[in-house]
């Protein structure tokens, strides 16, 4: 009861002093602020990696050969069936894997038309390879009588709907100058999916587009022409070819490191050179390596802390000269020494669950803020409530020991002399 | 300095010895603060210095000349090859340059170990010229040597193909791969005998390759800049075809000389991310690259000082707020020292000069709780700190402007107040 009696009595001490008390907090919010929000992003993506790995494109890798080497052999359907069987023996098993061939609309064919952005020729798995699924109709059959079978992405499918005519069935100019006839529609894609390149960017971001993709291209990695992936008009045909442009494979999230190396070496093997997609951010945010860095947060933590608590105590120091009178009457009122001492503790442990609380808010502005900064599509943060709960006690034990010193001078004090000097 | 402000200013640095627990304290505070800015510094200015300094090691008089790293389905590949080749050799004819043709292939090569995604270089012996690079081990193939009868490693390829004992890894010295011979895939016969090993220009190699994840959406010739290569004579691969011509220029004149001829008949390659705008040849020139590279180095340390920044800023609020708190008990006196005859300059100054000897002293103790602090975190997370003496006069330079800016403002507000009206306690 005593102890809640104080607590309240601090409260009103910090109501009394608001902005101050905020000052002096300072540590204790930017301490907890910056351990916390390198967590919140990394859990909150790692929680997003895990529960939606598909939605952000966490579960997928895209082949194609390397534009740049000498003599290239061209990448075949046997090596795709190739990479298949490398990653079931490698237990890390391919959930889609589909190869095709690319055809883009000439420049002679007619802007009018309703023409896809570009005509997919290959195995239908593609489809689900690229993360899209069925939302009408059915996927495309290889060797059906009549004009070839195609499924639409979703917003050519809305395209077609809009002339009037059911896109299920509807007649359609494919770019290789065949007309195909629409057996599916896909569903359409967030708009953010659809400015998602292969590496995991939102292509319309300007951090991408003012710094990252810059260092991407000074670092060798090439870029494709394709644009069409993000269009969300493209049609999907079955069939098969002598050579492939792109080669889809989707796995789940926490394969796709190891899948990646696996399907390398397996074309390495095969003489073709391949540059392999898939985003970066998630494979080194799953990679619990990264958690010792979480070293350099904690150590501005303790830093802050460390800065906040020796404020505490010099100003709880100076508080216990300065209150010496009414110290002494509450001890002529009846008040022990450890009364006097418990209600300096208590003000340490008020205004440190203050800070921290305080610093929790920060935390989750600091995150948002860094977010709104990320190019990476389906980065995100979470609160992370086990460090927050860390950060809550060490703050309080720390805040309350700072408060130990002047709460041991103030008991000392006689409140005969403390009066006498008033 | 006047004679009447001399006494003030020994009197505040006095006053800091007269409450040793309180100055200690702010001390601390301070101490604190400079040790996160001398360990934020040394990481962000040592690593900017040293990716400089490698970079610059990439040849910044070379020119390279190749296919765009863009892929383009459905479209005919550029061609490239030995009419290409005269064509540069006629275009730099008179600049003194050294044309160095590359063809490469991606192979996994083999020695003790296995080290997958090896670039295969086949290039003339003048190669090493169109870098700044010297040679770890061994020496450069001579114009007499052919085919897959010798080959130079890069350090790092060199590493990974004879690692040797597990135990000995800390010694590992490119020596020992000398004399070993080195199988390739992609064909029969394909094994040569190590002559030389190439330094590595990449000082954080361990600690950037333990998070590269983006190295398999690498173009050859991005591989190339990972100097994890080998380097065979120009006949071991036969093909027509090049992916590279590398062109090399004795001194910056000459380079933006051949720049701009090599760029009348390709163009510079941008690094815009615009497929319908990029040629299927172009003209890369390393000095721009590394140019545009330290920039972003530059800006990635100017963000990271944003850290000590916020430090400092919360170490300075805190003080401040503290100094406020804390002159209030010192109003009475004060208060004397203008009845003695003090003007508010030299109150303020009597201040200032305390808050400024505990920030110094502070920072001054922060400099060993810095390096302290960096070896721990540098056994713990692998981070290349690196000290340097300037780091350490700036820090102390920030721990001075902190005490000066912390003291300021209360010392004025003290020195602002009517001494009668302290001393009738009408102000508290």
């Amino acid at each position: 009861m005593r102890f809640l009696e104080n607590v309240r009595l601090s409260l009103r001490r910090l109501r009394h002093r608001p902005v101050r008390s905020f000052l002096l907090l300072q540590g204790t919010i930017w301490g907890v602020a910056v351990s916390l929000f390198p967590t919140a992003v990394m859990e909150g993506t790692r929680q997003a990696v895990t529960t939606r790995g598909s939605e952000i494109g966490a579960d997928r890798i895209t082949l194609a050969l390397d534009p740049t080497t000498s003599a290239p052999k061209p990448l075949l359907e046997e090596d795709v069936e190739a990479v298949r069987a490398a990653l079931l023996a490698a237990g890390t098993p391919a959930i889609a894997l589909g190869a095709v061939a690319v055809t883009r609309p000439g420049l002679a064919q007619p802007e009018s038309a309703i023409l896809p952005a570009a005509l997919l020729v290959g195995a239908p798995e593609a489809c689900e390879a690229r993360g899209l699924t069925i939302a009408r109709g059915r996927l495309p059959r290889e060797g059906a009588n009549g004009p070839p079978e195609v499924v639409v992405e979703g917003l050519l499918g809305d395209a077609l709907d809009a002339t009037g005519v059911p896109a299920l069935g509807a007649a359609l100019a494919l770019p290789d100058g065949r007309t195909g006839t629409v057996v599916g529609v896909l569903a359409t894609r967030t708009p953010l999916q659809r400015r998602t390149n292969d590496l995991g960017f939102d292509t319309e971001h300007a951090v991408f587009r003012g710094v990252t993709g810059k260092l991407l291209a000074n670092l060798g990695v090439p870029f494709g022409d394709d644009a069409w992936k993000r269009t969300d008009r493209c049609a999907y045909a079955a069939g098969h070819g002598a050579a492939v442009d792109w080669a889809f494979l989707r796995v789940a999230p926490t394969d796709v490191r190891a899948a990646a190396k696996t399907a390398d070496r397996t074309l390495q093997a095969r003489g073709k050179a391949a540059v392999l997609f898939y985003p970066p951010v998630y494979p080194l945010v799953m990679n619990r390596e990264l958690d010792r860095f979480k070293t350099v947060s904690l150590a501005l933590f303790l830093a802050c802390l460390v800065m906040g608590g020796v404020v505490m105590a010099n100003v709880g120091l100076l508080a216990a000269l300065r209150r010496a009178p009414e110290v002494a009457l509450h001890r002529v009122e009846g008040a022990t020494r450890s009364d006097v001492a418990t209600q300096f503790l208590a003000e340490g442990f008020v205004l440190s669950v203050a800070g921290v609380v305080t610093g929790w808010a920060l935390a989750c502005g600091l995150a948002q803020v860094r977010i709104a900064f990320e190019p990476m599509a389906g980065m995100t943060w979470a609160f992370p409530w086990p460090e927050a709960f860390v950060t809550l006690v060490v703050s309080v034990v720390i805040g309350v020991l700072a408060c130990l010193l002047p709460a041991m001078r103030a008991a000392a004090q006689d409140p005969v002399e403390a009066l006498a000097d008033e | 300095m006047s004679s009447a402000l001399w006494p003030h200013l020994v009197e505040g640095v006095t006053h800091v010895v007269r409450r040793p627990l309180r100055s200690f304290l702010t001390a601390v505070t301070c101490a604190v603060a400079i040790a996160v800015t001398v360990n934020v510094i040394s990481l962000n200015y040592g690593l900017d210095e040293d990716i400089r300094n490698d970079i610059a090691r990439f040849g910044r008089l070379t020119i390279d000349v190749g296919r765009s790293p863009l892929i383009r389905p459905g479209a005919a590949r550029a061609v490239f090859g030995e009419p290409e080749l005269a064509k540069i050799r006629a275009l730099v004819d008179g600049l003194d340059a050294v044309v160095v043709p590359l063809r490469s292939e991606q192979v996994t090569a083999t020695g003790d170990a296995e080290a997958a995604r090896t670039v295969l270089a086949a290039v003339t012996p003048d190669y090493p010229r169109t870098l700044d690079i010297d040679m770890a081990a061994g020496r450069w193939f001579g114009a007499d040597e052919h085919g897959f009868s010798v080959c130079v490693l890069d350090r790092s390829a060199a590493r990974s193909l004879f690692p040797g004992p597990a135990s000995a890894e800390a010694a590992w010295s490119a020596r020992s791969a000398l004399g070993r011979r080195v199988r390739f895939t992609g064909g029969e016969g394909r094994e040569a005998v190590v002559v030389g090993v190439l330094s590595d220009p990449m000082t954080y190699r361990s600690l950037f390759e333990s998070f590269d994840e983006g190295r398999g959406s690498r173009t050859l010739v991005g591989a190339l800049l990972s100097f994890r290569s080998a380097y065979v004579p120009a006949d071991a691969i036969p093909s027509p075809d090049l992916t590279m011509v590398h062109v090399k220029l004795p001194d910056e004149a000459r380079l933006e000389t051949a720049r701009r001829r090599l760029e009348t008949v390709w163009p510079a390659s941008s690094d815009a991310i615009r497929p319908d705008v990029i040629a299927p040849v172009t003209v890369f020139t390393r000095k721009t690259w590394m140019d545009a590279a330290g920039n972003v180095t530059q800006t990635g340390a100017f963000l990271g000082n944003l850290v000590w920044i916020l430090i400092c800023l919360v170490a300075c609020i805190m003080i401040s707020t503290l100094n406020l708190v804390t002159i209030r008990e010192r109003y009475d006196e004060l208060a004397v020292r203008r009845c003695e005859g003090a003007r508010k300059s030299h109150l303020v100054a009597q201040v200032t000069a305390e808050g400024l000897t505990i920030s110094v002293v502070g920072g001054l103790m922060g400099l060993p709780l810095g390096y302290l602090g960096a070896e721990v975190l540098r056994r713990i997370v692998s981070f290349p700190f690196r000290f340097d003496p300037r780091y350490a006069a700036v820090a102390v330079g920030v721990a001075a402007f902190l005490g000066l800016v912390s003291s300021v403002v209360p010392a004025r507000r003290a020195a602002g107040l009517d001494p009668a009206a302290v001393l009738t306690r009408r102000v508290t």
